[in-house]
């Protein structure tokens, strides 16, 4: 079952520090105000990360689920990856080798909401359950 | 012992500090090899340093050892002028070694074997890594001579080669640092941790402070006057240097923390060097430069400075604190009543409550008459939180 919304891919400045931060968030801020956002951060490029940085990321993610969307990062860079590692913060996010596989995990895995309408209607279109002898 | 530029394509340096400098579970690389050779009987040590920042030669200058500081281009030189100098005062062999790597040589069994073999010069080998220590026999001024300007690289004469037995490592890096710390709390070299070993394995230098909230396991090692908060997990090898702090809730394993490195707060740091704001991440195999203070941080090396340091943070800390707690929104969410059921009494016991009532009625004696139940009074206030609530937190495989 695959899903129609456009998933939207932000590639990451190299460097993601407080300034850079501020203009990150302000960039993604129609982007969040979205239904449902289906958002892939490309950090290929990151090579400074610091706590601002971090913080930003997190608010995306904040932001997302609260509109019942997600943010995943794609192409983690050595340097990204061993700050989000420092800050616990890589056990939070979806973590993908590259954009295009974080994007189309999007349409793999449905929500649990939609994925047990789905069972339900599966299970109405089978009819009741035979009673065993 | 001679901390000049190396032959190899590494620096063998930390950022801006040469890596023999460095302390390793409690004293620098070049006192850890100095003791080594004084237990092997050699009886003058002088180390002549051309690069070395002040405050890493300050700190590495102890008793027993002559440091000279050789001026730009005229190590070698001055190297040729000691050797002279050790051979007019007396001297028989002397041992030439440039720091660099950090090599445990049998000295007994390499001034045997360089009688023995009657060289002129014996230089030492090891099949994994490369050491430049060589011993030369005093009265070969002329062979002496030519390595000096030649910078340890070339002979005059075949060398002797004597096979090193045993630790030896390359401290050429980061990586480097970290294994000989990890080696040495592991007790595979000769070097003895500073301090005193509190528990099998964890050693602690006089005036650390470590709060009674943290957790340090062994093997790990916790320096002079460093600063270890609540809720720190110290594990797997972890090597805490003088002077750094490691701030609430952060956990460090197999990593080892420069001289005067903050740590900041609720951090996961493993398999890593940290100081000097850098960050060697030894499993990506990366280095990191980290400007940002709440994550890896640097104190002054001097007292003075410190102090006003601190002093300057907590005059802006509590201005700062009262402010906020007079103008800040509070973050305090308005509590919710909890569901009825959790005050009445469960299930189990609401047929004997039952039971017990109508016997009370009835006056009669019951089988269960000697088993008081209480029903739980009502709430007065059905806001207030259940003590025997706990929470558990876990780290790891912990």
């Amino acid at each position: 079952m695959e899903t129609s919304r456009p998933v939207i891919v932000k590639r990451i400045p190299s460097r993601v520090t407080l300034k850079e931060a501020r203009i990150f968030l302000r960039e993604m801020e129609p982007i969040l105000r979205i239904d449902r956002p289906q958002i892939v951060l490309d950090l290929s490029s990151v090579r400074q990360l610091d706590a601002a940085g971090v913080e930003a990321l997190l608010r995306c993610m904040a932001d997302a689920m609260k509109r019942d969307g997600d943010v995943k990062l794609a192409a983690v860079s050595p340097q990204a990856a061993v700050i989000l590692e420092l800050t616990r913060t890589d056990r939070l996010f979806e973590i993908y080798d590259t954009s295009t596989d974080a994007a189309r995990s999007f349409s793999g895995f449905l929500p649990n909401a939609m994925r047990q309408v789905a069972k339900e209607a599966a299970a109405a279109a089978q009819g009741p359950p035979a009673v065993a002898a | 012992m001679i901390a000049g530029p190396s032959t190899g394509s590494s620096d063998h340096t930390m950022g801006e500090a040469p890596l023999a400098l460095l302390p390793v579970v409690g004293r620098p690389v070049v006192h850890h090899l100095a003791d080594h050779l004084l237990r092997a009987g050699i009886e003058e040590i002088t180390v002549l340093s051309e690069t070395a920042p002040a405050k890493y030669l300050r700190a590495a200058q102890r008793p027993g050892i002559h440091w000279m500081n050789a001026s730009n281009g005229s190590l070698w030189g001055t190297a040729e002028a000691v050797f002279n100098q050790f051979a007019q005062g007396g001297a028989e062999l002397v041992l030439v070694i440039r720091l660099g790597a950090y090599a445990e040589v049998d000295i007994e069994r390499l001034v045997q074997f360089h009688l023995e073999q009657r060289n002129r010069v014996t230089a030492v080998e090891d099949s994994s890594v490369p050491l430049d220590v060589f011993l030369i026999s005093a009265s070969r001024r002329n062979d002496a001579a030519y390595m000096f300007r030649r910078q340890l690289t070339g002979f005059r004469t075949a060398q002797g080669r004597f096979r090193l037995n045993g630790y030896a490592n390359r401290l050429a890096d980061g990586g480097d640092l970290r294994r000989l710390a990890a080696d040495a709390l592991a007790l595979k070299t000769r070097m003895v941790p500073a301090g005193r070993q509190i528990k099998p394995g964890v050693w602690v230098e006089d005036g650390a402070r470590v709060h009674r909230g943290a957790r340090i396991l062994a093997p790990a090692f916790v320096g002079a006057h460093s600063k270890i908060r609540a809720g720190v997990v110290l594990t797997r090898g972890a090597v805490v240097e003088h002077h750094a702090e490691i701030d609430c809730g952060t956990v460090v394993e197999n990593t080892s923390v420069l001289p005067y490195t903050y740590i900041g707060a609720g951090l996961d740091l493993s398999h890593a060097v940290a100081g000097f704001h850098r960050l060697v991440n030894l499993r990506r195999n990366v280095t990191l430069e980290i400007t940002d203070p709440k994550l890896v941080g640097e104190a002054p090396a001097s007292a003075p400075l410190r102090t006003l340091v601190a002093a300057a943070s907590l005059a802006i800390f509590l201005p700062r604190q009262f402010l906020r707690g007079l103008f800040a929104p509070s973050q305090r969410e308005p509590l919710t009543a909890l569901p009825a059921a959790v005050h009445s009494p469960p299930v189990t016991l609401q047929g004997l409550a039952a039971e017990m009532e109508s016997a009370a009625t009835e006056g009669a004696p019951s089988r269960s008459a000697s088993c008081k139940v209480h029903p739980r009074p009502e709430p007065t206030d059905s806001a207030q939180f259940p003590a025997d609530f706990f929470v558990v937190r876990r780290y790891g495989d912990q």
